[in-house]
């Protein structure tokens, strides 16, 4: 415990360590494979799906809760697939099963049930803010939204010792996590969290977001994506849905707000359309299925 | 200002911003005062709800009646410590906090 007190891990010693750990679903490379394969069919990529039961039974319920909106009952994956479309499908997989991933912390130290309202509840703004902006494939966002915050996952799970020092230092200070994290570490969780998805070898059009969600102007090819991230971030703490209770907003990025070319206006609608998705889909993904 | 639901609309009130059709087109411009006649174009060009000025200038008051003053200065107080990072005069945190503390209001006693 002193030596690692003392000593906090360097970024890619730390990547290094947490690739033991744990890794990307198993599934993602063979679902990516199978989309990607020219020759592949819908129920080939169904099939793939279909092998894990949880996941399935979530997506489904996921299709037909109003989020998605469509009348008629969606009752199998490859329907899904069809009216939802097979990126959007692989991105909400991604995110439903990387929450299985990370799931040895302890609760004292990171309640996991605040972090996951957190994360949803980013994935949900974001996806509203692109919805609102027509982006293309709004779930992307959303994969983009939940994982933000990954880098503090990993983090506790590798270094418990010192994310427990870190969290206190920023309950004294009252300060914003990302800066505690600075100073002690050199790079904060954000950073964190972008690398290790560039590890798994997922898109940089995530990773980026990921990476440069409290610093969007540091994007450099999806700045639009990290300014999205960057907001949605700061409407989750600004309605006291931080990662864990009593985290302040982060300093909001004003270019990144006029990005979004978004009213004021239509702030209210959005944000109350959100918040009864956020508990409707807290509840299909972290309830058993 | 306040986005006012079509139901809760009253002739007098004022637009603080343009009222646009689902593919922009205008409808009534800002700072137009309401007649009824307004209310009948809105419902049947599916506008759901619009901006008008409440005509009180104290911004923490929430348009629903159904909080206390009470419970307003208590999220008030509850949220300013999450907010101390930003500048509350920035438009956008303004509009975020005063939405959070109406939103936390109607749920602390």
């Amino acid at each position: 415990m002193f030596v690692e007190k003392n000593r906090p891990l360097s970024l890619n010693e730390l990547l290094r360590k947490t690739s033991t750990i744990c890794s990307l679903p198993l599934f993602y490379d063979r679902l990516n494979e199978a989309i990607n394969h020219p020759r592949s069919s819908l129920a080939d990529i169904g099939k793939i799906i279909s092998e894990d039961q949880g996941l399935s039974t979530r997506l489904l319920r996921l299709a037909n809760s109003p989020i998605f909106g469509y009348h008629a009952r969606i009752d199998s994956i490859t329907r899904a697939l069809t009216l939802i479309g097979t990126q959007q499908l692989r991105d909400l997989a991604l995110s439903i099963s990387i929450m299985g991933t990370f799931k040895d912390i302890p609760e004292d130290l990171l309640s996991m049930q605040s972090f996951w309202k957190h994360s949803i509840a980013c994935g949900i703004f974001s996806r509203n803010l692109a919805m609102l902006r027509r982006e293309v494939n709004p779930e992307r966002f959303f994969l983009a939204g939940m994982l933000h915050d990954l880098g503090l996952l990993v983090i506790a799970t590798v270094m418990p010792q010192l994310s427990k020092t870190l969290l206190q230092e920023r309950q004294d200070q009252q300060q914003l996590l990302s800066l505690v994290e600075q100073q002690t570490l050199g790079y904060d969780h954000a950073t964190v969290g972008g690398a290790l998805l560039e590890m798994w070898k997922i898109p940089l059009n995530l990773s980026e977001p990921v990476a440069c969600h409290h610093n969007p102007d540091a994007a450099l090819k999806y700045a639009l994506e990290a300014a999205i991230i960057h907001i949605a971030d700061i409407f989750c703490h600004a309605f006291e849905l931080g990662a864990a209770p009593g985290w302040p907003v982060p300093i909001l990025n004003k270019p990144a707000w006029q990005r979004l070319d978004i009213r004021l206006a239509q702030l209210e609608p959005l944000l109350d359309q959100s918040f009864e998705q956020i508990d409707e889909t807290l509840a299909i993904l972290t309830e058993a299925p | 200002m306040a986005q006012l639901t079509l139901d809760k609309l009253e002739p007098g009130m004022r637009l603080t911003a343009d009222v646009c059709d689902k593919k922009g087109r205008l409808l009534l411009a800002r700072g137009c005062e309401l007649e009824s006649r307004h209310l009948i174009i809105f419902r049947t060009w599916g506008i759901s709800s619009v901006e008008v000025s409440s005509g009180e200038t104290q911004m923490d008051l929430p348009e629903a009646g159904d909080v206390s003053v009470a419970q307003i200065v208590r999220a008030r107080q509850q949220l300013l410590p999450l907010y101390r990072h930003n500048k509350l005069e920035d438009p956008l945190i303004a509009a975020l906090f005063k939405l959070a503390v109406t939103r936390k209001a109607k749920h602390v006693r």
